[in-house]
């Protein structure tokens, strides 16, 4: 509870006077002469208790207006928050009140002494109750200050900048409408405030030099696609606001009150708790039912592929809204070397042609898939994006980038002891139908090995492959294992499938163990055999099986001879054999390239005439999941080369350059703005800004000029416009922690309700007036004058004129 | 308001000192008001002629004896019975109080009693007076000679409310006193406790008498107009009670009319007229009481 005029209540203190004239200034009786004595000496008694009664009672109430009059002038106000408490004493003492008011009159009436006692309890138990509430509310009454509201405040300005904000509605995004509220609340705000504006991408975090400079910050303040989280702003806000030397501290937050805003904000209450006295007001700024068509995030089914593959695309049109219908275009970028260039301050790209569309119709607050396919793309880079048809309220989320690279098929060398059968696996990643038209991604050279020790790889160039597979090696030449050291440190990839021509002395060798990720232990034979068993749902290689992962009928594949072995630190497990924690599929990075083993062999035939086959992965009817596994390893071990092209905005992209290959100078052209200079440093380009959404061009020379790109897509929950129910926020902010307001006058009025809390101050005036009644009846009826002289007379002259 | 009708004020009557012109102005004050002559219809044998008077009806003017003398008479007719009456009048210390009228209630009961006797006499009934406090005091018996007024005008003027009072046993004395039924006009205030008194006039009753008891109260008695605390001294027994006035007056005002409306209702059974009177009331409520009390008697 706080007072505008505190030292009002020392007016208080005035109630001594009607009690010191009670008692010091006792009326000296007046003598006077009186035959009719006897009229008066029957009554005395009685008159003298009562008028004594009526006295203390009028004294009690004209206290009581004194106070009540002092009270209210000094202008008592609490927390909003608890204003609810307060009416309820109020009520508890206007009903003392009335209850006290009831005992002394049935008392004086000398009503029945039960009546009157049971009046008084009652009027006691008011008492007490009334005393335990103002009791139990000053206890926890907030710190929050309250009091004159023009004093200089510390004002934070959260405004939400996300690309959300964008959403239009009346021809105003969001943005300018909050910019427009957010300047008029600056100039609201009392003089000698301090007041900082926060946005979104959340750079400056001091106050304002002045009220001009505040506002020329929420002037410019421009939609960021990487926005931080509101919570973290706010938390910002609030920490700056510490800083402050002002008492009194205030956080406008102006958002939209979507979902999208308002998620990972779970610990911001306890934040809020933290810091009490902090007011905290809630600008809504959003659109009540927003209508909003949207392109999800789209999926590729693989960003590198080779010549004449085929591609998905896969995303969905995401709708808010009462439902309907919109198309979906994919549009794909023509090559063109010379391009793009910066000419006349704008840039020119290479022109789009829609490859697809497709007409999508959704629920009311729907979603549905939509998938495209693409095949023959020529070699290179290819930038592309999808695109909604038509406009709708918000615009960041109608098209989305992507980009894919076409390069030739990968070369693999295989290497295997001659009675080895390879064609198992080479099969497998490179079948002969596709290979017959061309769509192989992957064209395997087999070389065979002679006898343990013996060189295998002396007379080949490793650096023409991407990737060498070991299947079911006997231990190799000191020679070999160092060069597939040096090819994997490179960046190449090495798949090693042991198997029985593999044994503990033979990869004893340290380099070998280096390549291994491991030290070979022993053979294993479960009893009754085991089968493959995912380790790492999440592992790239296992991509392919996670749509049917609850359905891989591992188990009709079963392996009955392993290598255990001890993995290195480092080694990431992919796929262990069931019931055991023994790795049957393990990848191990090695300098820029990676190698990944397999304990059994990818490689065994259904029947072998010497020896019982170690498993029937490959022999096994319909050996599908097989099939997945070699070409997930394959592209693995091919990628370690590859580069990630699709990114979210405020990502850091890094794509490889290979000094051998690449151009070591490019220029980057962004969605927006002039071309940079950026270089390749250790193999590797960076770029760090990617707030803008969209194509991102890299332009080198290197025996002729060379493009590449990347694409950058804004965040999911950019389109959540849904809104946040109150209920979501009372359980985010805690409930009656903030105050909620939309528009001007209920900012206003919610500012003027936390600064200066709820009033008492008509509630006191209804007091004083009830008292001020009560006395004036009261004081009437005690000394009021029960017949009017001027009719008794009247009486008599009418007697008169009878006769 | 004509001229005369003003006497029945007692503010007005207080200007004239004399008792005589004082009862004279009341009684013209009084007739003047009224529409027909008051002692039309009282008797109904001629006795004499008198001069015609304003207010004499002119249906009674004896034509012939303006024949004769070229001047008005009215005819006169002489009662069957006269009436006696006898104005007792209470000389307690008490009566001599007011609280701010012109006229004490003895002054108001003076006046009055001398209006009667005035209008009595000129009816030419017989009149006597009775003065009392603890015990009757004087008397003059009664007589119809026009010699009477000035007697008991003179006797009227020197009298001096003083001492205690016991109404009562006065009363009883007088009704022992009494050989003739007679008209007892008393002027008291009462101001003692009523059963002795209202036994006493009940024994006048049984006398045979005919009884009016006016009354007469201050109209500080009546309205008890104070305010704040007050010490009430009573002037007769020296009692003292303080009291806050102005919550009281409703306790008074209960308490009065509980006092008035015993008197009144056992006047009422015993056939006595009571007269309320306060001093500050004008004079001819009194003096209608009186008439139509003698009219009732024919």
């Amino acid at each position: 509870m706080a007072f505008v005029n505190a030292s009002l209540l020392f007016g208080g203190m005035l109630m001594a006077v009607p009690i010191i004239l009670h008692l010091v200034m006792r009326q000296k009786p007046r003598p006077l002469l009186f035959p009719a004595i006897r009229f008066i000496q029957q009554r005395r008694e009685s008159n003298r208790r009562t008028l004594r009664l009526r006295h203390w009672l009028l004294l009690l109430l004209r206290a009581l207006l004194i106070v009540l009059l002092a009270a209210a002038i000094a202008r008592p106000s609490v927390d909003s928050n608890h204003w609810g408490n307060w009416v309820v004493i109020a009520l508890v003492s206007l009903l003392f009140l009335l209850a006290l008011a009831a005992t002394v009159s049935s008392w004086l009436n000398a009503r029945g002494r039960i009546l009157v006692g049971l009046l008084l309890l009652f009027t006691l138990l008011l008492a007490t109750g009334d005393l335990v509430l103002m009791a139990r509310v000053f206890d926890r009454d907030g710190e929050a200050m309250l009091g004159d509201q023009e004093a200089p405040v510390a004002a934070v300005l959260v405004i939400d900048s996300s690309q959300r904000m964008g959403y239009k509605h009346e021809n105003l995004s969001r943005l300018e409408k909050v910019q427009q509220t957010a300047s008029w609340l600056v100039q609201q705000l009392p003089s000698d405030s301090e007041v900082a504006v926060l946005g979104s991408s959340g750079r400056q975090q001091v106050f304002a030099i002045d009220f001009a400079a505040a506002r020329e910050t929420v002037d410019r303040m421009q939609l960021t696609s990487v926005a931080r989280p509101l919570a973290d702003v706010v938390r910002d806000g609030i920490d700056l606001l510490e800083t402050s030397r002002l008492p009194r501290k205030e956080i406008y937050i102006f958002t939209d009150l979507t979902q999208g805003a308002w998620q990972d904000s779970s610990r911001l209450k306890a934040v809020l708790e933290n810091h009490a006295d902090v007011l905290v007001y809630l600008v809504d700024e959003g659109v009540i039912e927003p209508v909003n068509y949207a392109v999800g995030q789209v999926t590729l089914s693989q960003q590198t592929l080779t010549t004449n593959g085929t591609f998905q695309l896969r995303t969905e049109l995401q709708h808010i809204g009462p439902g309907g219908e919109r198309g979906v275009e994919l549009y794909l970028e023509e090559p063109d070397l010379q391009l793009p260039i910066f000419q006349d301050g704008r840039q020119r790209v290479p022109a789009s042609t829609r490859r697809a569309r497709q007409h999508v119709v959704v629920a009311e607050n729907g979603r549905e898939q939509v998938q495209f396919q693409l095949q023959g793309l020529p070699l290179g880079i290819h930038q592309g994006s999808i695109r909604l048809v038509g406009d709708d309220g918000l615009e960041i989320d109608d098209t989305r980038y992507f980009t894919i690279h076409v390069r030739k098929p990968w070369q693999v060398l295989v290497v295997a002891p001659e009675e080895v059968p390879a064609k198992f696996f080479t099969e497998a990643i490179s079948p002969f139908s596709l290979r017959q038209t061309g769509q192989a991604q992957f064209i395997c050279t087999v070389v065979r090995q002679g006898e343990t020790g013996s060189q295998v790889l002396a007379d080949q160039q490793l650096e023409e492959f991407a990737a060498v597979c070991l299947v079911d090696p006997r231990p190799l030449a000191e020679e070999d294992w160092k060069r597939l050291l040096q090819f994997a440190g490179q960046g190449g990839g090495i798949g090693i499938m042991l198997g029985h021509n593999a044994d503990v002395a033979g990869f004893e060798d340290p380099l070998a163990q280096q390549l291994l990720g491991g030290r070979l232990l022993r053979q294993w034979r479960p009893a009754g055999g085991t089968f493959l068993d995912p380790a790492d749902e999440n592992h790239p290689v296992m991509s392919e099986f996670r749509e049917v992962s609850s359905s891989i009928p591992w188990q009709e594949f079963p392996v009955y001879r392993y290598w255990q072995l001890e993995l290195a630190a480092g080694s990431q497990q992919i796929l262990r054999f069931a019931n055991s924690d023994h790795a049957a599929v393990f990848e191990q990075r090695v300098g820029r390239g990676r190698t990944i083993t397999f304990t059994t062999p990818v490689s065994e035939p259904f029947q072998l005439s010497d020896r019982q086959p170690w498993n029937d992965l490959v022999s096994g009817e319909n050996a599908w999941p097989y099939f997945i596994l070699a070409n997930q390893v394959a592209r693995q071990l091919v990628s370690s080369g590859e580069s990630r092209l699709n990114y979210l905005a405020g990502e850091t992209v890094q794509l490889v350059n290979d000094p051998e290959r690449d151009a070591e100078k490019y220029q980057l052209f962004a969605p927006q703005g002039e071309p940079q200079p950026i270089n390749a440093v250790e193999g590797h380009l960076t770029v760090r800004f990617t707030e803008d959404v969209g194509a991102y061009r890299l332009k080198g020379e290197r025996e002729g000029p060379v493009v590449r790109g990347f694409s950058v897509n804004g965040h999911a929950h950019q389109s959540q416009l849904s809104r946040i129910s109150i209920k979501q926020l009372d359980s985010l902010l805690g409930a009656e922690r903030y105050q909620l307001a939309r528009g001007r006058d209920e900012i206003q009025f919610g500012i003027r309700q936390k600064r200066l809390g709820q009033e008492f101050f008509p509630l006191l005036i209804l007091l004083v007036a009830i008292v001020l009644a009560l006395e004036h009846v009261l004081a009437n009826r005690f000394y009021g004058r029960s017949s009017d002289p001027e009719s008794a007379r009247g009486m008599v002259a009418g007697t008169a004129e009878a006769p | 308001m004509p001229a005369a009708e003003s006497y029945l004020k007692p503010e007005v009557i207080n200007q004239i000192k004399r008792l005589d012109l004082r009862a004279q102005f009341i009684v013209r004050g009084f007739l003047h008001g009224l529409h027909a002559s008051p002692y039309q219809g009282f008797s109904v044998e001629f006795s004499e002629h008198r001069k015609y008077v304003t207010g004499d009806d002119p249906a009674d003017i004896d034509w012939l004896v303006y024949a004769k003398t070229d001047k008005y008479y009215v005819k006169k007719f002489e009662a069957e019975t006269n009436i006696t009456g006898y104005l007792v009048m209470d000389l307690s210390h008490s009566m001599a109080y007011t609280y701010r009228q012109e006229l004490s209630k003895f002054d108001y009961a003076i006046c009055l009693a001398a209006s009667l006797a005035y209008l009595m006499i000129h009816q030419q009934d017989p009149v006597g007076l009775v003065t009392f406090d603890q015990k009757i005091r004087s008397s003059l018996p009664p007589r119809s000679k026009r010699a009477q007024l000035g007697n008991l005008l003179s006797l009227l003027t020197r009298l001096e409310p003083a001492g205690e009072t016991d109404v009562a046993n006065s009363l009883s004395q007088l009704a022992a006193m009494l050989k003739q039924k007679s008209l007892v006009m008393v002027f008291s205030d009462l101001l003692v406790d009523p059963e002795p008194v209202i036994r006493a006039m009940q024994q006048l009753r049984h006398g045979g008498h005919d009884v009016i008891v006016f009354h007469v109260l201050d109209e500080a008695e009546v309205r008890f107009p104070f305010d704040g605390m007050v010490k009430f001294e009573d002037p007769e027994s020296e009692d003292v009670v303080t009291v806050d006035a102005t919550s009281f007056r409703r306790d008074y005002e209960e308490e009065l009319s509980e006092f008035r409306n015993q008197y009144r209702r056992h006047c009422r059974d015993n056939g006595i007229d009571y007269v309320e009177i306060d001093t500050s009331m004008q004079f001819d409520k009194a003096l209608m009481e009186y008439l139509l009390s003698r009219r009732s008697r024919f």
